[in-house]
């Protein structure tokens, strides 16, 4: 049983990553909208160095929420032709599966977003993440985790629903503002240096709040699948 | 205590949006339940109409 | 799954609950607003504590017994759990909005601000915005059974995400208000809260029962059209 969980989110996983290889338009138009959004954040905070790299935190990690909302959207699109997610429920064995499948593209398709994205930001927003670039790495992927953990669970629950791609950021958004808040702080201090020792805290933070939201959407999502 | 008299009229202004909130609310169930008792009362007459 | 079986409301006892709230809750304002003297320090805007803690109580509430109810209806599959949880979730909006509200009004005077980033007042907004998710998701799903199972969700992880809310910004804003709870009000000011409490929860108690009860007669009003609907497309 449990291979069979295992087996089943790889070949989902693999399945989606074979989708977005072939249509890699997609995925270029996410990274090219990240980065506008990087040049919008430049025209309304103005051209002076000190100001952007420090509000650098949290400009990048607006940039990652608001492309990653546009690829959660996607998330269980690719079922919807042919009665894609039908089929993936009928096949014997956990429906949990699907979720971790879907939980495990989200995730590899935002750290594949975020390496080409972290060194545009670097340079647009005069950031330097060299020093702590193992601390820096380690905020980031607490963060992206916790994001996808959540915004893939109400991507499954807001894809049938009217209007889904308001739904979604309406939903998603006030539900994570612990990550948002440690993603950035702990991003913020990471880049600028910590001179209180206060990352430890976020970190922990980050932790537990990806530890008990995959626990509870993995515990529930069987029942948003539900017919 | 120089900002004792300008606080009066915020707090006069909390106790009148409280009641005006309260009252609202209730008036607005009571027109929601007329409604809803309403299209309860002719639902039969209707459906039957259609077949 | 039906739910043609409830019994029929009965409005004379609602009306004699409602005559009796509207009692309490203006004998609690009146108390409020004259019996007491005003406070020493912030003068005659503390008046609000009597009307802000209570609603403040009952945004909590409110959203605990959505909790309950969604945690009742994913159990038992009985469409009632799912109307007393959307009537708590409609009351609660109402009632966090008001504390917010009254909130503000109360934080200009004395601090100076409409607006704080206080642990509290921000996860009271954080709060609303999630409980109004839960309502607007409602009016977008057409069954009534994916409806209640995908709010009860909703309402079980927005309830799981409050605490946690408010420690992240509790621990982003390190100087904070210590809360407002009981025992930093004292003696005759004390009295007046809890009878302005007690009359508040029993406005939530007369709430309730009217919300449900519409919550039931839209449901058969639904059901009706659902059935007539069936019936033209077949």
């Amino acid at each position: 049983m449990k291979s069979s969980l295992a087996l089943r989110t790889w070949a989902i996983l693999w399945k989606d990553l074979l989708i977005e290889l072939r249509t890699k338009q997609s995925f270029s138009a996410m990274v090219f909208f990240a980065a506008l959004v990087l040049f919008l954040f430049g025209f309304a905070i103005g051209p002076d160095a000190a100001t952007l790299s420090r509000l650098g935190g949290g400009l990048l990690w607006i940039a990652i929420a608001f492309t990653g909302m546009l690829s959660l959207g996607r998330t269980f699109q690719s079922e919807e032709v042919a009665g894609g997610l039908d089929g993936l429920r009928m096949y014997p064995g956990e429906i949990r599966a699907i979720y971790l499948g879907k939980l495990l593209t989200n995730f590899s398709m935002l750290v594949v977003l975020e390496v080409v994205l972290v060194p545009v930001a670097a340079v647009l927003l005069q950031l330097e993440p060299w020093d702590r670039f193992p601390l820096f790495v380690g905020i980031t992927l607490l963060g992206t985790f916790g994001f996808s953990v959540v915004g893939t669970f109400y991507a499954s629950l807001t894809q049938h629903l009217r209007a889904r791609e308001l739904m979604l950021p309406l939903l998603l958004f006030p539900a994570l503002v612990p990550v948002f808040l440690g993603a950035v702080n702990g991003t913020t201090l990471a880049l600028a240096g910590d001179p209180l020792d206060r990352i430890g805290g976020w970190i922990r933070l980050l932790i537990a709040f990806d530890i008990i939201f995959f626990v509870v959407c993995v515990w529930i999502f069987p029942l948003v699948l539900e017919e | 205590m120089e900002g004792q008299p300008a606080g009066t009229p915020f707090m006069v202004a909390g106790y009148l949006i409280t009641w005006a909130v309260l009252a609202w609310y209730v008036w607005r169930l009571n027109r929601r339940s007329a409604v809803a008792r309403r299209a309860l009362e002719s639902a039969p007459a209707t459906s039957q109409t259609d077949e | 799954m039906t739910i043609t079986d409830l019994p029929q409301s009965n409005p004379g006892r609602a009306r004699l609950l409602g005559a009796a709230t509207l009692l309490l809750v203006a004998a609690g304002s009146a108390a409020g607003l004259f019996m007491v003297p005003a406070d020493a320090l912030q003068g005659e805007v503390q008046r609000l504590l009597y009307v802000h803690v209570p609603a403040a109580w009952l945004a909590m509430l409110s959203f605990f017994v959505v909790f309950v109810m969604s945690v009742l209806y994913l159990i038992q599959r009985d469409p009632r759990w799912d109307l007393l949880a959307v009537s708590a979730a409609e009351i609660g909006v109402v009632f966090t909005s008001l504390a917010l509200v009254l909130g503000s009004l109360w934080g200009k005077p004395t601090w100076g601000v409409w607006w704080t980033w206080d642990p509290r007042l921000t996860t009271t907004a954080i709060m609303l915005m999630i409980y109004v998710g839960y309502l607007v998701v409602r009016s977008f799903a057409e069954d009534p059974e994916k409806r209640a199972r995908w709010s009860a969700i909703i309402g079980i992880v927005g309830f799981v995400d409050v605490p946690i809310v408010y420690l992240s910004v509790l621990w982003w804003r390190t100087l904070h208000q210590p809360p407002s709870s009981p025992r930093s009000v004292a003696g005759e000011f004390l009295y007046v809260l809890l009878l302005n409490l007690a009359a508040f929860t029993l406005l939530y108690v007369y709430l309730m029962v009217r919300r449900y009860r519409l919550a039931v007669a839209a449901r058969h009003v639904e059901e009706l059209r659902l059935t007539r609907d069936d019936g033209r497309i077949t």
